[in-house]
């Protein structure tokens, strides 16, 4: 492992549910007065960041990726429903929207994900035994109410993707506008997230990532992967050097001596920017990748708000364990 | 109290603070889901239910997709009429050596709880609302007390969000449905 990381390595932070206990080490220490000097750069808006996996299930949790290198090109193929549907309206071509969002994902210095547009197809339905993976803007299918859009991502039980279909609510207006539209929703905005799924990504539990599980109508920032966003996509498929020049922060969570199981685990840097963010195991273990070089303060706690264990179903169900409650937010 | 202790203190109330404004809730939100308060959900379900799993099964539906079909006892039901049992269609699944995941869907497992707010679906089973906007699983406390967690926009009479007894969710659902009055 490289990089100049100085939090505390493997060293357990303890939340506690009425007065917080919190072990603080000399570098923490520092960061803290750190941040007490520079409170006042909070005072403007700040980017917030996280990443996660699709997890299979089965207890160990394994991340779900495409085998890169057994595909044409070492491409994902993709495929674009010919139906379409009245609901989608924009200065932009539908298909012209979606393959920026792709071609966001494959302009990340640090992540050798690529994918590759293998045509328009008459099929509209996500099926997860095509091989066909399939991008469809009318399909028949009923989602659930409130749903924008969906992924359904199928591997083998060795984390393998072998086909993933988004299929988006036909019931929603969305736009293809460059500048997009304050009335509906942003379809590379919707896209750009759908897509991080294709890929082996989970949601993110901070809300201003391309992969946390909402965004306002007409906001367009999910379009642009944040530094999380982009270490996920980067862990997932390394390139350019990556992880070279980064580190690790690892530890250990536990609430009365027991392990805390998906405590969202938060690492800042000095001046308060959220650079990225994961959730403990079972075992309340927390590994956050892909860090350059800098001082960290590390935050844990609950996933209860706005995004909840639901959410992250992969990681609850990949595990098959139960989330820890009944604990309040600490900081190591 | 020593200087350094206070500092630390105000250091560390700033920065759950700070972390607390970037993860703060906001009202309209949706990526894979739309915006939905209390009032949506209970307004456009048409089966708000408390309810036990007991039984679940990957099976293929009529497009070849895997998807789950799973079988709760309610407990109590906040809208709507429910007989005892309900069958609820959850996407996603594990079935003859493929394992399929849809981000934000809630899968669940034998003896899970949940306070559920459902729709017909596409066949006679009904679907979770919103995805996990409307599953809100049931926590044991210590003591006993079972509770669900609310996230703060949810409704303005959960200003603070967090823990909320069962019962008092579920009122709050009667109370929106116009029955609990």
């Amino acid at each position: 492992m490289t990089g100049l990381i100085r939090t505390a390595r493997r060293e357990p932070g303890v939340l506690a549910a009425a007065a917080p206990h919190v072990r603080r080490s000399k570098a923490a220490r520092i960061v803290l007065t750190l941040f007490a000097a520079l409170l006042p750069c909070l005072a403007g808006p700040v980017p917030a960041h996280g990443y996660a996996f699709l997890l299979i299930q089965g207890g160990q949790g394994l991340m779900r990726r495409w085998p890169l290198a057994n595909l044409p090109g070492g491409r994902v193929p993709w495929m674009l429903s010919n139906r379409m549907a009245g609901n989608i309206t924009g200065d932009r071509s539908a298909f012209d929207t979606l393959t920026q969002a792709f071609a966001t994902w494959e302009a990340l210095p640090t992540s050798g994900i690529r994918f590759a547009f293998t045509g328009g197809t008459d099929a509209h339905e996500a099926n997860p035994n095509d091989g066909v993976n399939l991008l469809t803007l009318a399909a028949d299918q009923t989602l659930p109410s409130g749903v924008l859009a969906v992924t359904f991502v199928s591997s083998d039980l060795n984390g393998n993707i072998l086909d993933a279909d988004t299929v988006f609510n036909r019931n929603f207006l969305f736009t293809t506008n460059a500048g997009g539209d304050g009335t509906r929703y942003d379809l590379q905005s919707v896209a750009t997230h759908e897509i991080g799924h294709i890929f082996g990504l989970e949601h993110s539990g901070l809300l201003r990532a391309t992969m946390a599980p909402a965004i306002p109508l007409g906001e367009m920032y999910a379009r642009t992967p944040e530094s999380d966003d982009q270490i996920g996509a980067a862990l997932l498929y390394p390139d350019g050097g990556f992880p070279s020049g980064t580190g690790s922060v690892e530890g250990d969570v536990t609430l009365q001596g027991g392990p805390v199981f998906l405590a969202h685990v938060i690492a800042s840097d000095a001046i308060g920017r959220v650079v990225a963010a994961a959730f403990t195991d079972p075992s309340g273990h927390y590994r956050i990748d892909g860090l350059a070089p800098n001082v960290y303060v590390i935050v844990a706690e609950p996933l209860d708000d706005p995004i909840t264990p639901s959410n992250v179903g992969s990681i609850v169900n990949g595990f098959r364990a139960t989330p820890t409650t009944g604990y309040s937010s600490a900081f190591h | 109290m020593e200087k350094g202790t206070i500092l630390r203190r105000v250091a560390c109330a700033a920065l759950l603070a700070g972390v607390a404004t970037l993860l703060a809730p906001a009202r309209a939100r949706a990526m894979t889901l739309a915006a939905m308060d209390l009032e949506d959900l209970t307004h456009t379900s048409s089966l708000v239910v408390r309810a036990r799993c007991i039984d679940r099964q990957a099976v293929r539906n009529e497009s070849g997709q895997v998807e789950t079909v799973v079988r709760f006892q309610v407990l109590e039901s906040a809208k709507g009429q429910a007989s005892g049992y309900v069958t609820v269609r959850q996407l996603g699944g594990r079935l003859d050596g493929l394992d399929v995941v849809v981000p934000g869907a809630p899968q669940s497992q034998e003896g899970d709880e949940a306070v559920m707010f459902l729709e017909p679906g596409t066949d006679e089973r009904m679907q979770v609302v919103g995805l996990a906007r409307g599953y809100f699983p049931v926590v044991a406390m210590p003591g006993g007390s079972a509770v669900v967690r609310v996230a703060s926009a949810l409704d303005r009479k959960f200003p603070a969000g967090g823990m909320r007894p069962v019962g008092e969710f579920l009122h709050r659902v009667r109370e929106i449905d116009g029955k609990g009055q």
